[in-house]
């Protein structure tokens, strides 16, 4: 699969400044691996440091790529409209990171019980894990990105 | 520790509490949504942050979340009061609850360690 900016393809509702997950790497039926950062000038970061718990934001967005409303192109599509509604088991292997840094995050969906979509996240830098965890996002009008991110279904 | 666009209105260390309005022009708006500015989960925790660092020293961190609840959004202007419950010396451990109002906006229970100064 080839990596789709999401910047370009207008993939979240985020606007720029809050938008940390940056290309699709790859999307198969249940999960989903991103690259991505946390900018050094983002309101979350402070003397070159950042909390590992904002990564929660990264795997919530990285959940919401994919699963997103159904439609016939990517550039019909309309960003899934969902918040962030629950979140368990959260560990962060550093209790800080360096912004700026290339980021990984990989999500998995481990359930739905609609309009409920639970995940499994993992954000890591080139050091190693960053933050696991699971979460849970409230959505609408929600469909899954296939395997290998050629074609989109609606969810059971 | 700074809050971007936030006004700390009163805290208090013996009643574990800090109360903050969270202004307009907080960046933690900017882009969480262009058309409907919600406050993100990750800047509510990063006020139960700066509440735990008041009372358990500045040198503790959120370093797990076993739980969180995300009940209701929050808006720019609005007035928060963030609350925590340490669990006895020893244990790092402390349940939280962010209230607007009569709202309850969020709770959770986290775990925390020190960061090397």
């Amino acid at each position: 699969m080839t990596a789709i900016p999401v910047d370009s393809a207008g993939l979240l509702p985020h606007g720029p400044a809050a938008r940390f997950v940056t290309r699709v790497i790859e999307c198969g039926a249940d999960h989903i691996l991103c690259e991505g950062s946390m900018p050094a000038s983002a309101a979350y970061a402070r003397d070159g440091r950042c909390a590992t718990f904002v990564l929660l934001e990264l795997g919530a967005q990285a959940a919401a790529l994919l699963d997103r409303p159904s439609g016939a192109d990517v550039a019909s599509r309309a960003p899934r409209d969902g918040y962030l509604a629950r979140a368990r088991s959260v560990r962060c292997s550093r209790l800080e990171f360096t912004p700026g840094l290339p980021l990984q995050v990989w999500a998995r969906r481990t359930g739905v019980l609609a309009p409920l979509f639970m995940y499994e996240v993992v954000v890591s830098d080139e050091a190693g894990v960053l933050l696991r965890g699971e979460l849970s996002v409230y959505a609408r009008g929600t469909g899954t990105c296939s395997s290998g991110g050629t074609g989109w279904i609606s969810p059971p | 520790m700074a809050l971007d666009g936030c006004e700390i209105t009163n805290a208090s260390v013996d009643d574990r509490s800090l109360e903050v309005v969270v202004g307009s022009d907080s960046r933690f708006f900017d882009g969480h949504f262009p058309e409907r500015p919600i406050l993100p989960a990750v800047a509510q925790l990063t006020l139960v942050e700066v509440l735990l660092r008041r009372c358990c020293g500045d040198a503790a961190r959120i370093a797990a979340l076993e739980r969180l609840r995300l009940l209701a959004v929050v808006q720019p202007g609005d007035r928060l009061l963030v609350r925590l419950a340490p669990a006895p010396a020893g244990d790092r451990s402390a349940r939280f609850e962010i209230t607007c109002g009569t709202t309850r906006v969020s709770d959770g229970t986290l775990r925390w360690s020190a960061v090397e100064e």
